[in-house]
């Protein structure tokens, strides 16, 4: 029934709205169509045409009044009411030029700021991950209880076992994610390249945009097919179309290029920032592999249709046992852990989010509520004006309607702004918060834009709300009555909006202790010692093709000719290669045990192992605290240096030098030669993982890809071309990848924690300041409402101490108790910090002080200028102006 | 006094949406139909039938469109819809209804 009225209202809506001049020309001609013919008439009744006229025009009444009422009825009237009420409120704001822009700005930098903040949010942890059914999609881990019971990644032969079970529809196993080499006319270039199993793609739900994906006959030894992405495929081969079947070399391997994948895909479980080239992976047993070793595969598996991820855990745990009382030691066992995909991405930066989406909003809130108290001093000042339109008529719902009409004129005029503000936000937060996952997704879309349109909602009611309702209930008489100006704040208003102040200090008190214990964090974190230098050292990652370097022999004397030359150049001190640097994360986890003991197997300690070569230790700075570090002459024998940690833990008596260790066999022992500083191979918050560095011919194939570390004696950038023309001049199909500062890489390491404070730390600095102009506006108008009293006070011999006293105890009153309460809930919620801290308590006394100072000082501010203001007006003056 | 206002108002929707219902006619048209049927005896003012004119277009019951006129004039005539032809039927069923019911009280005698 009302849908079937709006098809013939909407067009005559919409016809009223922009083609207004016709509507009316139509209306002028309707009616004068109806005069003239009742003119004709009555000259056909035998009038003359004056009597004619005039007795047709008394028959029909007053023509505008109709015309009038005409108009009501259009639908258009309820627009036109608006319009009416729009322009009034424009010509008003236009009028408060100052007013009018301070909020706007204030708005739009509120809801930019949240806009950009929910985007991030909402396409980092909410955004479903581009796959069918992503909620499916699990990587299976190991938990090896008697161990550290961390979790590992996946081993291969029990992966065989998985396949088995129907709690999983399928599930794929990929090799790590490696560095190849690859050039595209001539300039050699690295690529990420990974081995999967033909199924990977089958359990994404991913096909290819050209080609196909891999077939099950491609894990048989010997397929040379590989799949490559959009990125690649559009760099390197100007994405040409009949790209399938061209062949590509990696590290002097050829495969033939069968399929492209779509534009859009993004690989999320190989843990890399991206995968140029798959290979497919036939799991064909490895000689070396062992039922409970080589953790080392990842395990990516889509649950089958309506089992549970319980349920499906439950049968994971059952192979898990079985495999552990079949192939493992007694009295070990083997658990399984799955981890839903989207939370291994989303990963710890889900507290860090929620945390900034807080501070946010509570900023915006601040904002909010000190428009609302701006806008009511407004209204304080303008109850005249209301007044007179209360007397010509106007009713309170219209005088209601024009106030919000000219709130949500402030906040769509703040939103639109905050939109733009939000865009440019969010290009920077690409940049800056690249250590969020699916940063690059970011973008203004619509869920965006209607968090906007929430936004402004919001914005207009808190704004606009209050001020309406003390506006509609000012009584008309009084207001007219009273000179402008004249009266002072009613006790109830001015409590109000005291009160308002109180919870923009709660709210600024909570932001400045979550970024006050932040910034201690950061602070106690950068402070950490790293256990090696980072500063004017220059790393880089370096591979050598299989096809060209044949045998360990071939790639050492790669290394130590690149080495040679480095050494030799000007600016250069020292120089060496590693298999993993500091602050890269861990890698090559094994046993190491004292030479002659042979504890059970959770006893056992595990190390990160480091193949590296002389000159390595002395490039990246770790501090020789025992022996010596490694020499030329190492290369090849049986000799170590640990790190202290491993030292103290293998041996906590001390004098580890000149003992020995093994690592698997018991016969084949090393001997340390020296023990140097811990430094860190992952995060900076946890204990540093214990070392031992052996030289690089410490296992049977010599490494690569690895990376080399120079260090220089002056800026370490400027060393990049040499390190460069010493690759070149040694093999020119070469490429160097990863080139970067020890000291970025450093950097890195807390660019996540600085990103966050200094989003925390601003949004609080803008409620500090908001809340501080809050608490002045609201003493200051005050003051400007009480000349006369003050005036009559210091006439009747108050002196300018009392009244500077008695303006500062008005104006610190709702800070004290917004203070006392932001402490409290600061106290109350801290916890909810705790997991985001380093070295320093939610409860921290020395933080909780600061933000105490930096209120009361700012207060203190934002209260003497009123303060000394009304103490210095001259009274006679302020008497006389009744 | 606004009761029998309303009550007229009422009236002339119906009255306007009967005479439609013969054939379309422009304004004019429905003013003088109006008088020769009724016999002068309904006084509807020439204006008051405008925005009744208009109030039914927005609401849907009735269409308007421009056409010549014999004398060669543009003139805004006005059709029923189809929601017209509803609203039409409901509005006589139940004027018939009260004014039978109210013919049948003024009429009572006592028993």
């Amino acid at each position: 029934m009302s849908i079937q009225r709006w098809i013939y209202r909407l067009p005559l809506l919409v016809r009223s709205l922009f083609q207004r001049e016709r509507v009316e020309r139509e209306l002028d001609e309707e009616l004068q169509y109806h005069v003239d013919s009742e003119i004709e008439r009555n000259i056909g009744l035998g009038m003359t045409e004056v009597e004619a006229r005039a007795a047709a025009l008394r028959a029909i009444g007053r023509i505008d009044l109709h015309k009038e009422s005409c108009r009501e009825n259009w639908a258009v009237a309820a627009v036109d009411r608006l319009r009416d009420d729009a322009k009034i409120a424009a010509r008003a704001l236009r009028r408060d030029g100052t007013f009018t822009a301070g909020v706007c700005s204030l708005l739009a930098l509120g809801i930019g700021a949240n806009v950009a903040v929910f985007s991030l949010v909402r396409s980092v942890l909410l955004e479903p991950l581009p796959y069918p059914d992503p909620e499916r999609l699990v990587v299976v881990n190991e938990v090896l209880p008697e161990s550290s019971g961390a979790q590992r990644s996946a081993n291969a032969l029990h992966y065989d076992e998985w396949r088995k079970c129907d709690c999983f529809e399928d599930i794929a196993l990929a090799e790590y994610v490696q560095e190849v080499n690859f050039s595209v006319d001539a300039v050699p270039e690295r690529l990420l390249r990974v081995r999967v199993t033909p199924n990977a793609f089958s359990v994404m739900g991913v096909s290819a945009q050209l080609g196909r994906t891999f077939l099950p006959e491609d894990g048989n030894a010997g397929s040379n097919a590989a799949v490559i992405s959009d990125a690649l495929w559009r760099r390197a081969f100007g994405s040409n179309p009949d790209i399938l079947g061209a062949t590509i070399t990696l590290d002097g391997e050829q495969s033939v290029i069968v399929g492209v994948l779509p534009r859009g895909f993004r690989d999320y479980w190989n843990r890399s920032p991206r995968v140029d080239v798959y290979r497919p992976w036939g799991p064909a047993r490895l000689s070396w592999w062992n039922w409970n070793n080589n953790y080392s595969y990842t395990a990516l598996a889509r649950i089958a249709r309506g089992v549970s991820p319980e349920a499906a855990l439950d049968h994971l745990n059952a192979i898990q046992a079985a495999i552990a009382s079949e192939h493992f030691d007694a009295g070990l066992t083997l658990r399984g852990a799955l981890t839903p995909l989207h939370e291994l991405v989303t990963g710890s930066s889900r507290e860090s989010l929620l945390l900034l989406l807080a501070a946010v909003a509570a900023a915006f809130a601040v904002a909010c509520l000190n428009i609302a108290n701006l806008m009511l001093a407004r209204a304080k000042v303008r109850s005249r004006e209301v007044g007179i339109r209360a007397a010509l008529g106007a009713s309170r719902f219209a005088i209601f309607r024009g106030v919000l009409v000219e709130s949500s004129i402030l906040a769509a005029a703040g939103a639109a702004a905050g939109v733009i503000i939000a865009a440019s936000a969010l290009a920077w937060l690409r940049s800056a918060a690249a250590t969020l996952p699916r940063v690059e997704e970011l973008r203004i879309d619509m869920p965006a834009l209607l968090a906007a349109l929430a936004l402004t909602a919001i914005a207009t009611l808190v704004i606009g709300t209050l001020p309406a309702i003390r506006m509609t209930r000012a009584a008309p008489q009084e207001s007219l009555r009273v000179a402008r100006g004249a009266v002072g704040d009613s006790p109830r208003g001015a409590r109000f909006r005291q009160s308002l102040v109180v919870a923009e200090v709660g709210l600024t008190v909570g932001l400045l202790v979550a970024a006050g214990l932040l910034l201690t964090s950061f602070v106690r974190l950068n402070a950490v010692d790293r256990g090696f230098d980072p500063t004017n050292v220059l790393t880089a990652q370096i591979g050598l093709p299989a096809a060209t370097y044949r045998d360990n022999a071939a790639k050492l004397a790669f290394y130590d000719a690149l080495l040679a030359d480095a050494r030799g150049r000007p600016g250069a001190r020292a120089a060496g290669v590693t298999s993993a640097l500091p602050l890269r994360g861990r890698s090559w986890g094994a046993e190491a045990v004292p030479a002659g003991t042979d504890p059970p197997v959770q006893e056992r300690l595990e190390v990160d192992y480091r193949y590296v070569s002389a000159g390595y230790l002395e490039a990246i700075g770790v501090r020789l605290v025992a022996g010596r570090t490694l020499e030329p002459t190492d290369m090849g024998r049986k000799v170590a240096v640990l790190s202290a940690a491993t030292a103290r833990a293998l041996w906590p008596e001390g004098g580890a030098v000149g003992r020995r260790f093994y690592n698997g066999a018991p016969d084949d022992t090393f001997e340390v030669v020296g023990v140097v500083s811990d430094a860190y191979s992952s995060s900076l918050e946890a204990d540093p993982t214990p070392l031992v560095y052996e030289p690089l011919t410490a296992t049977f194939f010599v490494f690569t890809p690895v990376s080399i570390a120079i260090r220089t004696s002056g800026e370490p950038l400027a060393a990049v071309a040499m390190l460069r023309s010493a690759v070149a001049a040694l093999d020119p199909t070469l490429a160097l990848s990863r080139i970067e500062t020890m000291a970025a890489i450093d950097d890195a390491a807390l660019a996540a924690r600085r990103f966050q404070m200094l989003l925390v730390a601003a949004f609080a600095a803008a409620a500090l300041l908001i809340a501080s102009l809050g608490s002045y506006s609201v003493l200051a108008y005050s003051v400007a409402t009480r000349t006369q009293e003050i005036a009559m006070r210091m006439a009747l011999g108050a002196d300018q101490g009392t009244i500077v006293a008695m303006v500062l105890r008005q104006g610190l009153k709702p800070v004290l108790i917004g203070l006392l309460a932001g402490i409290a809930a600061a106290l109350a919620l801290g916890r909810f910090l705790a997991g985001m801290l380093y070295g320093v308590e939610p409860s921290d006394p020395a933080t909780l002080l600061s933000v105490v100072g930096v209120i009361l000082i700012s207060a203190l501010i934002a209260s003497w200028v009123p303060a000394w203001r009304a103490a210095n007006a001259p009274p006679l003056e302020a008497l006389r102006d009744q | 006094m606004s009761k029998p206002t309303d009550l007229v108002q009422g009236t002339l929707d119906l009255l306007v949406l009967k005479m439609l219902d013969l054939r379309p006619m422009n304004g004019w048209m429905i003013s003088q139909s109006l008088k020769r049927v009724s016999g002068d005896k309904l006084q509807v003012s020439d204006g008051s039938l405008y925005p009744a004119l208009h109030k039914l277009e927005q609401g849907g019951w009735v269409k308007a469109e421009w056409r010549q006129t014999e004398n060669n004039r543009r003139a805004k005539f006005y059709s029923l819809t189809r929601l017209g032809k509803k609203a039409l039927r409901k509005e006589t069923d139940e004027w018939l209804r009260l004014s039978e019911a109210i013919t049948l009280v003024v009429n009572l005698t006592e028993a």
